[in-house]
């Protein structure tokens, strides 16, 4: 998995792309007066962005190497 | 309803939980048995002083105006710790090694230890969490209020008699915080009891809004969907102006105050026990902040609804409870806002006492004769003494703001107010770290602008509550009432949010001086030794410092200047570790400059960088910095990015070399195989035909009465035979020669039409002979095609007796066509034969038809030849891929222009 063989390109990679996502333009695809399963589409964007990054950062910190080291 | 003095007591008695807390924590630190304070998990928690009451109540109450817009508070920190690698790594390494003590100690010791540098941070410090502190005074008075139902009115006007509660809050916080923050001095400052507690109120904070999320949205809504059918959800949620600049900003600003916010730079780099502990909390602190803010929505929707109009969307979080008649519920939520006040107050209140302590009160004490710090003087209890005091000037300040604020103004502008004011730190904190030339200079200078411009855009404008109106008439109408001037339209910028227009002003000028200044100033020798020592933290090795800055001092003055710092306790400890490390080179009479330096280390950490060398350099004579050892230190790091940027790229032309010498070699053994087999299939193709020539040779030379007929028969399978091999032999050296490019191809415009007529009168005896009918249809053309007529001919004349002579029908026919394409023209030849099997091979050498037939055995070369051939007038002769019966083959020659 690219987490472990390239850890620091991926944490730049999760960082990169999860600013990109919150920021305009990109966001602003979102909102819209749309819902899914009956809550407002920009709320579930963002926070399954949120979610997704963190989750990402998790398996990537994982692969860093320690930094006391 | 409570009783307040119910919600007094409880107050109360937490508090007493969590002093009992940090003092059992404390005591086990000292015992040594601190692996759960010293957890990555606690350091996480600990964290969360981030979320103040600000996020607690004002996150609903700015979700409850703005929607979503709140989420940037939370986004801008994730993405900092989610890329804690490229900076918070480096910032708490830093922090580490040179055992800064506060923000203010940072920008100082990495800009020369400059002292006033240290005074200007701590005093921009000190103003901008003023109002925070205020905004946490503010929140557990209006809490307080509603949830004990002082005032009559509290659901809807929660400021009215709220003045002598908030002063009571902040006298009650102060002592709490003097009793947490000072009870010892650490010579790290680290409070592992002050984190233990922090860490519990973060568990409590989040508890509480989770249980109050739970409660509204599936017991008073009825459900995740049906909040989201209250029609103040698309109010909310979908906005043409939402996510505008004023999203950027908040995210922009948010993520600069994780790092430059005082008591986050506290908890997260000065309390830090263990680097790796980052690891944990980059993605555990986003998570922590993901659910504080999960039912912020929900909640806002259902208060907006549920609740009265003008009910105060920041209390959204208590008057929800208490309408559905939950006290206990609302008890519980008033915990939480009161942990998330008190928390950050204390840990705002060290960070800045620290601050106040070291960079302003001790400098001062010390340039006071009438004191006599200089010579003796506890400065441990001066420390002590003027923490305590500078804890209640905080709150007092604090409380001050309050008072002149506009009561009317919601919790979340007062906390951007702050975020601003900090940010001013973050220019000269990255510069700091990645800039080498960045001077003092510079940094003082933009700083200050910044600072200037964040006062007035941003923090006067928020006191229009002052009692005679003059701030207000000054906002109205500008400085000296000119219309440039405006605080919040300055130099004609109108129609822009306030606070993007100050952050624009501010940020931007204090970058923009910060840079101009640095390119036009100069470095001290100090300044450029902190330079070197913080741009390469990670590449520095131990007793760099002492190399450059020569000095030298008694060990008697350094023993009695420590013993006056850390207590002698800690003194004593101290130089028995130091001693142990260092007498094995020179005696302790005469320390010599790593010694010195080591010392001052330790001092630095408790009483920051600027003052422990002001200390040290009082006991130090003849200090020399080391110019010439300046440029070594630059340069050998340079040397060092230079070599390891040197090696890799060799290392990648290696890499890359051997990839190629791999193919090669695969490519060699490829040939090598082929020859062997072209050789094996050479002798065996030869060894037929010598075969029957001896064997008639030796029926000839055996046999004497052999009849004439059977003679010449026999002589003329010889001589056959014999032309054989040397079409056969002639073919093979034709091959190697046009393989080994020996071949003189000549370009020549040829005539189309004449050369395929030429090959097919050749071919027209054998055709007849074999009883094939031969069409052909050669359009009459002007264009040319440039190639070898000869080779030409020879190719035409291979493919057709291949057709003929393959040719197995019963009205064996074979078609010559032609057309113009592109830039080739191109010949087809189509028989009515078999059709080829094995496509693959049929271009290889000695690869032959299957139906051969006894009137004609070739040599299987022939095709190999001609493609070559064609290769070489650059053309192509291919197989054209048809589901027609027979075979059909397409000979492309590049058009004459």
């Amino acid at each position: 998995m690219i987490f472990k063989t390239k850890p620091k390109a991926t944490a730049a990679l999760i960082l990169c792309l999860g600013t990109l996502l919150i920021f305009p333009p990109i966001i602003l695809i979102f909102n819209k007066p749309l819902t899914l399963l009956g809550i407002p589409i920009s709320a579930i964007y963002l926070f399954s962005i949120w979610l997704v990054v963190i989750i990402c950062s998790a398996f990537s910190s994982r692969h860093l190497p320690d930094p006391n080291e | 309803m409570l009783s307040a003095n119910f919600v007094l007591a409880t107050a109360l008695i937490y508090v007493l939980v969590l002093f009992l807390l940090a003092f059992a924590s404390d005591r086990q630190s000292r015992r040594g048995g601190n692996r759960l304070i010293r957890s990555p998990l606690v350091y996480t928690l600990s964290l969360s002083v981030y979320c103040t009451s600000w996020t607690f109540y004002g996150a609903v109450g700015s979700a409850a105006r703005n929607g979503l817009e709140f989420a940037a508070i939370y986004l801008g920190p994730t993405l900092v710790f989610v890329g804690w690698w490229f900076f918070l790594r480096k910032l708490v390494r830093i922090g580490h090694t040179y055992r800064i003590t506060s923000i203010a100690d940072l920008i100082s010791s990495r800009f020369g230890k400059s002292t006033g540098l240290a005074i200007l941070v701590t005093c921009i410090a000190v103003i901008s969490t003023t109002p925070y502190i205020a905004l946490q005074l503010k929140a557990v008075t209006t809490s307080f209020q509603v949830v004990s139902g002082i005032s009559v009115l509290s659901l809807t006007d929660s400021t009215i008699g709220g003045t002598n509660t908030a002063l009571w809050v902040a006298i009650s916080m102060a002592l709490f915080t003097i009793l947490f923050g000072t009870r010892n001095l650490d010579a790290n400052e680290h409070h592992p009891g002050v984190v233990a507690a922090i860490a519990f109120e973060a568990l409590v904070k989040l508890f509480a809004i989770l249980a109050v999320g739970f409660f509204v949205v599936f017991s008073m809504a009825g459900g995740i969907n049906q909040v989201f059918e209250y029609p103040a959800a698309t109010v909310l949620l979908y906005s043409e102006q939402s996510f505008s600049w004023r999203w950027v900003n908040l995210l922009l600003l948010s993520a600069i105050a994780i790092i430059c916010l005082p008591r986050q730079f506290q908890t997260t780099v000065v309390e830090n026990s263990n680097e790796n502990h980052l690891k944990t909390a980059s993605w555990a602190f986003p998570l922590y902040l993901f659910l504080m803010s999960l039912f912020v929505i929900p909640i806002a929707i259902a208060g907006l609804s549920l609740l009265p109009e003008d009910a105060n969307p920041d209390m959204f979080l208590l008057t929800l409870p208490i309408s559905a008649g939950q006290n206990s519920l609302a008890l519980l939520a008033f915990i939480g806002g009161f942990s998330s006040a008190t928390s950050m107050v204390i840990v705002a209140n060290i960070a800045l006492s620290i601050m106040i302590s070291n960079h302003i009160i001790v400098p001062l004490a010390l340039k006071i004769p009438l004191l006599r710090l200089n010579s003796r003087g506890d400065i441990k209890y001066l420390l002590r003494t003027s923490r305590r005091i500078s804890i209640g000037v905080i709150l007092f300040l604090g409380y001050v703001y309050y008072r002149t604020s506009a009561q009317s103004d919601a919790l979340a502008s007062i906390g951007l107010i702050a975020f601003v004011g900090v940010s001013q730190f973050c220019p000269a904190i990255i510069a700091g770290m990645f800039w080498r030339n960045a001077t003092a200079k510079g940094v003082t200078v933009g700083m200050s602008a910044g600072f200037l411009l964040w006062a007035y855009t941003l923090f006067l404008p928020s006191l229009t509550g002052s009692p005679d109106g003059i701030i207000a008439h000054f906002v109205e109408q500008g400085l000296w009432s000119i219309e440039a001037l405006k605080p919040q339209a300055l130099f004609g910028l109108t129609n822009i949010d306030p606070l993007v227009h100050a952050v624009f002003w501010s940020l931007g000028t204090n970058i923009f001086c910060l840079i101009v200044v640095s390119v036009w100033s100069n470095q001290s020798p100090l300044e450029q030794l902190q330079s070197a020592l913080f741009v390469d933290v990670f590449r520095n090795q131990p007793g760099t410092e002492s190399r450059v800055l020569q000095r030298r001092a008694t060990s008697r003055d350094l023993y009695w200047l420590t013993q006056r710092i850390l207590g002698s306790a800690q003194a004593r400890d101290l130089f028995q570790q130091l001693s142990d490390n260092y007498t094995d080179h020179h005696s302790l009479d005469t320390p010599d400059p790593r010694f010195i330096a080591h010392i001052e280390r330790h001092l630095a950490g408790s009483i920051g960088a600027s003052t422990a060398r002001t200390l040290v350099s009082q006991i130090a004579t003849g200090e020399t910095i080391s110019l010439e050892e300046i440029i070594n230190l630059v340069d050998e790091t340079q040397q060092v990015v230079e070599y390891s940027h040197r090696l890799e790229k060799q290392s990648e032309t290696l890499k890359s070399t051997a990839r190629k010498l791999t193919q090669a070699n695969e490519q060699l053994q490829q040939i090598d195989s082929q020859k062997d087999e072209f050789l094996s299939q050479v002798s065996h193709e030869l060894r037929t035909p010598m075969t029957s020539i001896r064997s008639m040779a030796e029926i000839l030379l055996d046999s004497n009465n052999i009849a004439d007929k059977q003679r010449a028969h026999f002589s003329r399978i010889i001589y056959e035979e014999s032309i054989r091999l040397t079409r056969l032999l002639d073919e093979i050296l034709e091959i190697s020669r046009l393989e080994h490019g020996e071949m003189d191809i000549k370009h020549e415009h040829l005539n189309p039409e004449k050369c395929i007529s030429r090959a097919i009168e050749t071919c027209l005896g054998i055709a007849h002979r074999g009883g094939v009918s031969l069409n052909c249809d050669v359009p009459t053309t002007t264009s040319t095609m440039i190639g070898d007529p000869d080779r030409f001919h020879q190719v035409m004349i291979n493919l057709l007796t291949n057709a003929i002579n393959y040719n197995t029908a019963q009205n064996p026919r074979v078609e010559v066509s032609c057309r113009i394409s592109k830039s080739y023209y191109e010949v087809y030849i189509q028989d009515n034969g078999p059709g080829i099997e094995d496509r693959e091979s049929v271009f290889e050498k000695f690869s032959r038809g299957p139906n051969e037939s006894s009137l004609y055995r070739g040599s299987g070369l022939g095709l190999s030849i001609s493609r070559q051939l064609m290769h070489k007038m650059r053309g192509s002769l291919e197989l054209v891929d048809d589901s027609n019966c027979g075979a059909c083959f397409r000979l492309k020659m590049p058009l004459g222009v």
